[in-house]
C-alpha cells in the first residue's frame, strides 16, 4: 500500500505529466515542408453543436477525397480540427494554438456562431492568417478594411433579411412580427429587420426569446394581439420548434416563417404537423432535387449530397455545406495562388473565386467584397408533407 | 390587455411551474435525506426525456413500456451515482458534496453528448396535441398531464416523509445522522433510496414535458437551475414549498414577461427570487429556525 | 523570528517570491506563444480564485456569481474604451471602485443569509447581472458582444506579444497575491477565519462580523473586477457569456479542487482548471464526460483539495499543565458593602413564538462578585444568557452595564464593552491553533484595520505580537501552556473548555458569562475548574455562572439565582438557597420539601 506521500506524489505526477502532454499538439516533425496545414474551428459540442458535427465532417470528407486525388498541387492537405464548445474563449484559445503551435496556414470554420466568430477577428487580423468565416451575421465580414484576413462560405443576413422583405412584398403582406431569439444570429437579423424594413413600408413589432427557453406562448399572446400577418422567428436552437407548437396551440392563423438557421429536417419532424405550411429563408441547398435541370449549382449539390451519405450514411444539411465550400474555395485559392502561405491564400481567395460553384451558391470574392453570395442566391422554400420545397426562387 | 391573454399567460405560467416544482421535489427529497444539493438533477430529468426517446425511436414499444423502461433505468443510474459517487464523500464537507454533484452532472451530459448525441429529441404528446379552449385562451392535454402528474407526485412524496415510516426514517436522517444510527436506521440504506426516489421523479419529470418543450443533452443545466430557484423559494427541503416556489416562479416568468416584455421575463423571476431572500431568507414557508449555542 | 510568526497556516514570503521568480522566467521557457497565453489566462484566473478563496475559504460564504463581478469589471472598462476612448488604466481602477460599490450595497442584504440561501442569493445576483448586460444592447452591445476594446499599452508602448501581456497581467496578479498574503497572514486572517468557524463565537468576542464578511465580500469582488478588466483589454473583444452561471461554477471549482481555504490552492486550482480544458482537447467530445469524471475523481481522492494533500496536520499531544489549584472563592462571602453594581437586570423576558423561555427575570450584579445561577433544565438559564450576551434581543425588559443600557445592541459591541462569554457546548474555532483561538479573544479592542493589513503595515504586526503575548499568558493561566500550536479541534473536550476561558481571560473583560463551565468534566477537572474560576477573581473579573453541579455552584458562588419555568424564584447565598423551601421544592418534589 503505498503511503499517503507516495501517493500524492504519483497523482501529482501523473496529473502534471497527463496536462503536460496535453498540451502538446500530435507530432509536428518528421514529415514536415509538403503538407499544407489546414485548421478548423467549429463547436460541435454545446448549444451549437447539431451545426458543427456536419461542419466538421465535411471537412473532414473533403480532405480525405482531396487527399486521396493526390493533394493540392501535389501536396497533402494535413487538417486539424479543434471544438470550440460555443464559447468564444475556448475558441480563442484554439485559433491560437492552431496559429501559434500547429502553425497553420488558415482557419476554415469560426465556432459555427456569430459572437464566436467575431470574439476571432482580432486573432486572425493580428496575427494574419486567412480566416473562412461559416456564420451569418454581417458584421463578420463588414467593413472589410478592418476585416482584411476574414471571408465568409454563406450569406450575410443583409441579403437574407432583404430577400424576406421583397417575398413580403410580393406577397402584399404589410404587417409583420419579428421573433428572435437573444444570441448573435437572432439579434442581428432582428437589427437588419430594423434597418431595411422602413424603407420597404412593411410594419414590424418586435418581441425576442431566449436561446434556451422552452414556452413562447406569452411572446405570441402578445403578437396575436397585434395586426401582424406573418410571424418570423429566428433561431437556431429547438426554441423554434417550440414557436412552432405554441403557434398551434394557440390556434394563429398567421404565415409563419423560419430564417435561415432553421433549415433542418429534424426539426420539422420533431414540430410534427405544426410544421406544415412553414416558410423558410434558405440557401437552394435543401430542395437541390427541385431546381431545374439547368441550375447551375444543382449538380454541384447532389454531388456533395450523395458523397456525404456514402461516406457517413447519415443526410448532410446546408450547415455542413458551408464548411463544404469554405475548404473548397480555400483549396481552390491555394491551387491557383500558387503558393500556401498565409498571404498568398489571403490574395488567392480575393483573385481567385469568380464565379465559384459551391453549394450554397456561386461565390464572387474581391478585395472590396469578402463574402461571396448575393441576394439572388436565397430562395424561400416551405415544409410540406415531409419535404421541403421551393416556394419562391 | 384582454382576459384571454392574462388567462393565457395564467396557464403557460402553471406548466412551466409545475415543470420547476417536479425538479424542485428531487432535489428536496434528496436535501431531505443528505443535506446537499444535489446539481445532477436537471440531467436527472434530461435523461428521462433523452432515453425515452432513445428506446421509443430504437425500439417502437408502446409508450407506457417505454415510460417503464426509462424511469427504471434512470433509477438505477441514480442509485449508482449514489453508490460510486456521493457515499465516498458523505463525510466530506458540504462543498465537496456539491462539486461532486457538479462533477457528476458534467459527466451525465457528456456521456448522453456522446453515446445518444447532440441533436434535439421529443416525444409523442400522451393525449394528442389538440388545443383545449377554455374562455379564449388554450393548452394542450399535455399541459393537464404535467400539472396533474406533478401534482400528484408532491401528494404523495408528502404522504411518504409523514405518514410511512421509512419515510420518517428517512426525515430523521437528515436532521441527525448519528442519532438515526443508534435508532437502528439503515442510514446508508435510507440515502441510497432518497437517490432512487430523486432520480425517479427527475426522469418522470422529464419525460412528461418532453413532449411540449423537448429535450437536447444539455436541457438539464437551465432545469436544475430553475428547479434549484424554486427550491429556495419555497424553503429548502419542504416538500410543498417546492411546488409552491415553483408555481410562483413559473407565474412570474409568463405574468412578467406577458405584461411587461419577454425581455423581463428571466430577470423578473431572479430579481424576485433575489427580493424574497433578502426578505424572507429561509424561503417562504422555512419555519423559524433557532440554533442552539 | 518571533513565535508569531511561525504559526501553522502562515503563507511563507520567500514561497511567494520563490513561485513568481519561477512565474516570471516561464514564457522564456515554453515552445510557443500559445502555451504562452494560456498562462496569461491562467493568470487572471488566479487573481479571481485568490479573492473568492478568501471569501469561501476563509470567511466561509459560498458564491455562485462571482462571475458576475468578473464580467461587470470586463464590461465597464470596456465599454468606458469603446465608447468614450478611456484608457484602461483609468478604466480599470474605474470598474474596480463600480464593482466594490455594487458588492458593498449588494453584500449588506446577501451576507445575512446562510449556506444555499447565500448560494441561491449570489447565484442571481450573477444571472441578473448576466442579463441586464445582454438587454444592455445599446451600451455593451448584447449578444454579440463588444468589439474594438482599447488594447493595453505602457505610455506609447504598445503590447503586442503573448509575453508581453503574461508579463503585465502577472505583475497584477503578484500584487493581488501579495496582498492576500498579508491578509491571511495577519490578524485579519485569523478573523476571517474564525469568522468562518463560529459566527457565533466571532461575534461574541467582539468581532463585528457582518461588517468583516462584507469587507471580504467586496475584495473579492474587486479582485474578480481586477481580473476582468486585466482579460477585456487583453482579448480586445468580449461578450455576455463571461458572467455565465457556468463560468462562476468554474470559478468555485478552482478554489475546491486547488483545495478551500489553503492560500496556494487558489493558485494551483486556477492553474489547473485553465490548462486541464486545453489538455483535454485531442480528445473531442469525450472532453465534456472526461472533465466531469476528473472532478469526481479529484473530490474523491483529494477531497482537500490538491493543497491540501501538501498540507500535513501537527500532530497533538503535547500533554497540558494543570491548573494551579488556589483556594477556591469562599462561599457565601459577602460582597463588599458599596461595591458598584456591574450588570443589572431588569425584568427580562423572552418569547420564542408561542414558548415563553424567560420572564420578568431581574436581579443584579456587583462588581467582584461570583454569581450564580441555577435551575432544572428548561429553565430558561442559556436563554437569559443569550439575551445577556447580545445573540437574542429581549421580548421586554432591559438591562445595564456599568449604568448603561444594553438592550439590543449586537453581541460583539456587548464584548466591547467588557462582557465576555464561554458557551455551553463549546464554540472553539476548531480549524485554528489553541493559541490563535486565544488571540481572538484580544479582538475586542478594536477591529484590525483591512487596508492596513494588505499592506503589512508595521503597526499591525505590532498588535499581532502584542496578542501573541496576552495570549500566552492567558494559557499559562489555565494551564495549558504547551497546546498553543495544536489544532484546537484535536484537543480533549476538558483541555477546550479551558481554552474557552482562557479566550474569555484574554478579552480582559470586566465580567465573564461562563455557561456550564463543569459540563462534560470529571470529578478532577471539576476541582480544577473552580480552582480557576476563583483565581478569575483575583484578576479582576467578575462572574456570572450557569451550573448544574452543585458541589461547584456552592464551592465557588459568592451569591445563587434560582429559575424556574423562566421566573426567578428565590436570590440569596447558597447555603440561604440550599435551605429555601421553594427551591427544595423544584428539586426535589413538594413532598420532601414539606418534610424539610
Amino acid at each position: 500500500m503505498l503511503t499517503r506521500r507516495q501517493f500524492t506524489t504519483t497523482l501529482t505526477g501523473g496529473l502534471t505529466g497527463g496536462l503536460a502532454a496535453g498540451l502538446v499538439s500530435p507530432g509536428r516533425g518528421g514529415a514536415q515542408g509538403a503538407a499544407i496545414r489546414i485548421g478548423s474551428i467549429f463547436s460541435y459540442t454545446g448549444p451549437a453543436a447539431f451545426l458543427g458535427d456536419r461542419m466538421k465532417r465535411s471537412v473532414e470528407l473533403f480532405v480525405e477525397e482531396t487527399n486521396k486525388r493526390g493533394g493540392i498541387n501535389g501536396r497533402r492537405i494535413e487538417s486539424i480540427i479543434y471544438d470550440a464548445a460555443s464559447e468564444s474563449t475556448k475558441a480563442v484559445l484554439a485559433a491560437k494554438r492552431l496559429i501559434e503551435q500547429d502553425q497553420v496556414e488558415v482557419i476554415v470554420g469560426d465556432g459555427n456562431r456569430s459572437d464566436i466568430g467575431l470574439a476571432l477577428i482580432p486573432t486572425v487580423q493580428r496575427a494574419e492568417v486567412p480566416l473562412m468565416s461559416v456564420s451569418g451575421a454581417t458584421g463578420l465580414v463588414e467593413p472589410v478594411r478592418d476585416r482584411a484576413w476574414v471571408f465568409k462560405s454563406t450569406v450575410n443576413d443583409t441579403e437574407v433579411v432583404a430577400r424576406l422583405l421583397d417575398f413580403f412584398k410580393k406577397r402584399n403582406i404589410k404587417d409583420v412580427a419579428m421573433l428572435n431569439d437573444t444570441g448573435a444570429f437572432g439579434v442581428s437579423a432582428r437589427d437588419q429587420v430594423r434597418a431595411q424594413a422602413p424603407a420597404t413600408g412593411i410594419n414590424v413589432v418586435y418581441e425576442e426569446f431566449g436561446p434556451a427557453d422552452t414556452d413562447l406562448t406569452t411572446q405570441l399572446t402578445r403578437i396575436r394581439g397585434t395586426s401582424a400577418q406573418a410571424i418570423v422567428c429566428w433561431t437556431v436552437t429547438p426554441a423554434g420548434v417550440v414557436f412552432l407548437k405554441n403557434a398551434q396551440q394557440l390556434g394563429l392563423k398567421q404565415m409563419l416563417v423560419h430564417g435561415f438557421g432553421f433549415v433542418a429536417d429534424r426539426y420539422m419532424q420533431l414540430a410534427g404537423d405544426a410544421a406544415e405550411g412553414l416558410v423558410l429563408t434558405s440557401l437552394k441547398f435543401p430542395i437541390a432535387e427541385q431546381l431545374p435541370d439547368g441550375d447551375p449549382i444543382k449538380a454541384t449539390i447532389l454531388d456533395y449530397k450523395a458523397r456525404y451519405r456514402a461516406k457517413f450514411n447519415e443526410e448532410t444539411d446546408v450547415y455542413g455545406g458551408q464548411a463544404w465550400d469554405g475548404i473548397g474555395m480555400v483549396a481552390q485559392a491555394i491551387a491557383r495562388g500558387g503558393g500556401s502561405e498565409r498571404a498568398k491564400i489571403r490574395a488567392g481567395l480575393e483573385e481567385h473565386i469568380h464565379g465559384y460553384r459551391g453549394v450554397g451558391g456561386i461565390f464572387n470574392f474581391s478585395p472590396q467584397k469578402h463574402w461571396g453570395l448575393a441576394k439572388s442566391d436565397v430562395v424561400m422554400i416551405e415544409w410540406r408533407q415531409g419535404k421541403f420545397r421551393l416556394v419562391d426562387l | 390587455m384582454s382576459a384571454a391573454n392574462l388567462l393565457q399567460f395564467l396557464f403557460s405560467g402553471l406548466v412551466v411551474g409545475a415543470i420547476y416544482g417536479l425538479i424542485a421535489l428531487g432535489l428536496n427529497i434528496i436535501f431531505n435525506a443528505t443535506g446537499a444539493v444535489n446539481f445532477a438533477q436537471g440531467e436527472f430529468a434530461m435523461l428521462g426525456g433523452m432515453l425515452g426517446a432513445s428506446i421509443l425511436s430504437t425500439t417502437h414499444l408502446p409508450l407506457i413500456v417505454v415510460i417503464v423502461l426509462t424511469v427504471v433505468t434512470v433509477t438505477a443510474i441514480g442509485m449508482l451515482m449514489e453508490r460510486l459517487v456521493i457515499r465516498p464523500v458523505r463525510h466530506a464537507d458540504v462543498l465537496n458534496l456539491i462539486i461532486v454533484t457538479i462533477g457528476a452532472s458534467i459527466l451525465l451530459k457528456g456521456g448522453v453528448m456522446v453515446t445518444l448525441g447532440k441533436n434535439a429529441a421529443g416525444l409523442p404528446a400522451f393525449s394528442g396535441e389538440r388545443p383545449i379552449r377554455v374562455l379564449g385562451a388554450t393548452f394542450v392535454p399535455q399541459a393537464l398531464w404535467i400539472v396533474g402528474v406533478a401534482c400528484a407526485i408532491v401528494l404523495l412524496v408528502h404522504l411518504f416523509f409523514s405518514r410511512t415510516l421509512i419515510g420518517k426514517a428517512m426525515r430523521a436522517v437528515a436532521i441527525d445522522r448519528e442519532t438515526a444510527r443508534l435508532m437502528g436506521i439503515d442510514v446508508r440504506r435510507m440515502v441510497m433510496l432518497s437517490f432512487a426516489l430523486g432520480a425517479a421523479v427527475g426522469a418522470v419529470g422529464g419525460i412528461i414535458i418532453t413532449p411540449v418543450t423537448l429535450t437536447i443533452y444539455d436541457a438539464g443545466t437551465m432545469l436544475g437551475l430553475k428547479g434549484f430557484a424554486a427550491a429556495v423559494t419555497g424553503g429548502l427541503g419542504n416538500t410543498f414549498g417546492g411546488i409552491v416556489g415553483g408555481f410562483v416562479l413559473g407565474l412570474l416568468e409568463a405574468f412578467g414577461g406577458g405584461l411587461i416584455g419577454s425581455a423581463f421575463k428571466d430577470v423578473a423571476a431572479f430579481l424576485l427570487i433575489l427580493l424574497l431572500l433578502f426578505v424572507r431568507p429561509r424561503g417562504l414557508f422555512a419555519r423559524a429556525e433557532s440554533e442552539r449555542v | 523570528m518571533l513565535a508569531v510568526d511561525r504559526l501553522p497556516g502562515r503563507v511563507s514570503g520567500r514561497a511567494l517570491v520563490g513561485f513568481l521568480v519561477a512565474v516570471a522566467a516561464l514564457p522564456w521557457l515554453l515552445p510557443n506563444q500559445y502555451l504562452v497565453h494560456i498562462f496569461v489566462v491562467a493568470g487572471v484566473y488566479v487573481t479571481m480564485a485568490m479573492g473568492l478563496n478568501l471569501l469561501m475559504g476563509y470567511a466561509g460564504q459560498v458564491s455562485l456569481g462571482h462571475a458576475g463581478f468578473y464580467g461587470l469589471g470586463a464590461y465597464v472598462s470596456a465599454v468606458l474604451s469603446v465608447r468614450f476612448g478611456v484608457s484602461p488604466w483609468l478604466g480599470m481602477p474605474v470598474a474596480a471602485a463600480a464593482t466594490g460599490a455594487l458588492a458593498y450595497v449588494l453584500g449588506i442584504p446577501t451576507l445575512r443569509l446562510k449556506s444555499y440561501y447565500l448560494a441561491m442569493a449570489t447565484l442571481g445576483i450573477g444571472v441578473v447581472l448576466h442579463l441586464a448586460f445582454v438587454q444592455l444592447y445599446p451600451v455593451t452591445g448584447g449578444s454579440s458582444g463588444l468589439a474594438g476594446i482599447l488594447p493595453w499599452d505602457i505610455g506609447p508602448i504598445h503590447l503586442t506579444t503573448a509575453t508581453h501581456h503574461y508579463l503585465l497581467v502577472w505583475a497584477f496578479a503578484a500584487a493581488a497575491l501579495w496582498m492576500a498574503r498579508n491578509l491571511v497572514n495577519s490578524r485579519v486572517g485569523r478573523v476571517l477565519r474564525a469568522l468562518g468557524a463560529s459566527e457565533v463565537a466571532a461575534e461574541a468576542m467582539g468581532v463585528d462580523t457582518a461588517a468583516e464578511k462584507r469587507r471580504v465580500f467586496v475584495l473579492s469582488a474587486v479582485y474578480a473586477s481586477v481580473a476582468g478588466s486585466l482579460y477585456a483589454h487583453y482579448i480586445t473583444v468580449i461578450s455576455p457569456e463571461i458572467f455565465s452561471f457556468l463560468f462562476s461554477v468554474v470559478l468555485v471549482l478552482m478554489v475546491a479542487l486547488g483545495g478551500i481555504g489553503l492560500y496556494w490552492g487558489a493558485v494551483i486550482g486556477a492553474f489547473l482548471l485553465t490548462v486541464l480544458p486545453e489538455a483535454l482537447r485531442r480528445f473531442g467530445d469525450w472532453e465534456l464526460p472526461l472533465y466531469g469524471l476528473t472532478l469526481i475523481l479529484v473530490m474523491l481522492f483529494l477531497p482537500r483539495g490538491i493543497a491540501g494533500v501538501l498540507v500535513r496536520a501537527r500532530p497533538v499531544g503535547a500533554p497540558a499543565g494543570a491548573v494551579s489549584v488556589a483556594a477556591p472563592g469562599a462561599s457565601g462571602r459577602p460582597v463588599s458593602a458599596g461595591a458598584a453594581r456591574l450588570l443589572e437586570v431588569r425584568g427580562i423576558t423572552k418569547w420564542f413564538g408561542g414558548v415563553r423561555a424567560v420572564h420578568d427575570c431581574s436581579f443584579d450584579v456587583a462588581e467582584g462578585e461570583i454569581k450564580a445561577v441555577i435551575g432544572p433544565n428548561g429553565a430558561g438559564k442559556t436563554t437569559l444568557f443569550n439575551v445577556i450576551t447580545g445573540v437574542y434581543a429581549p421580548t421586554a425588559g432591559e438591562f445595564r452595564f456599568r449604568g448603561t443600557p444594553l438592550g439590543g445592541l449586537p453581541a460583539h459591541r456587548l464584548a466591547r464593552l467588557g462582557l465576555s462569554r464561554t458557551f455551553q457546548n463549546v464554540q472553539l474555532f476548531p480549524s485554528l491553533t489553541v493559541i490563535e483561538n486565544v488571540m481572538v479573544g484580544c479582538e475586542r479592542d478594536a477591529p484590525a484595520r483591512f487596508l492596513g493589513a494588505a499592506f503589512a503595515l508595521p503597526a499591525l504586526r505590532r498588535e499581532s505580537r502584542a496578542h501573541f503575548e496576552r495570549a500566552e499568558r492567558a494559557l499559562a493561566t489555565v494551564g495549558l501552556d504547551g497546546v498553543g500550536l495544536d489544532r484546537a479541534g484535536g484537543l480533549p473536550f476538558g483541555q477546550q473548555k479551558r481554552v474557552e476561558v482562557a479566550r474569555a481571560i484574554a478579552s480582559e473583560p470586566a465580567l465573564l458569562l461562563l455557561d456550564e463551565p463543569a459540563a462534560g468534566l470529571n470529578t478532577s477537572e471539576k476541582v480544577e475548574m473552580m480552582g480557576l474560576i476563583g483565581r478569575l477573581r483575583t484578576l479582576g473579573i467578575s462572574i456570572l455562572l450557569i451550573e448544574h453541579d452543585m458541589h461547584l455552584v456552592m464551592g465557588v458562588s459568592d451569591r445563587v439565582v434560582v429559575l424556574n419555568y423562566g421566573e426567578k424564584i428565590a436570590e440569596g447565598t447558597p447555603a440561604e438557597v440550599q435551605r429555601d423551601p421553594a427551591v427544595i421544592t423544584v428539586y426535589l418534589g413538594e413532598d420532601v420539601a414539606a418534610v424539610a
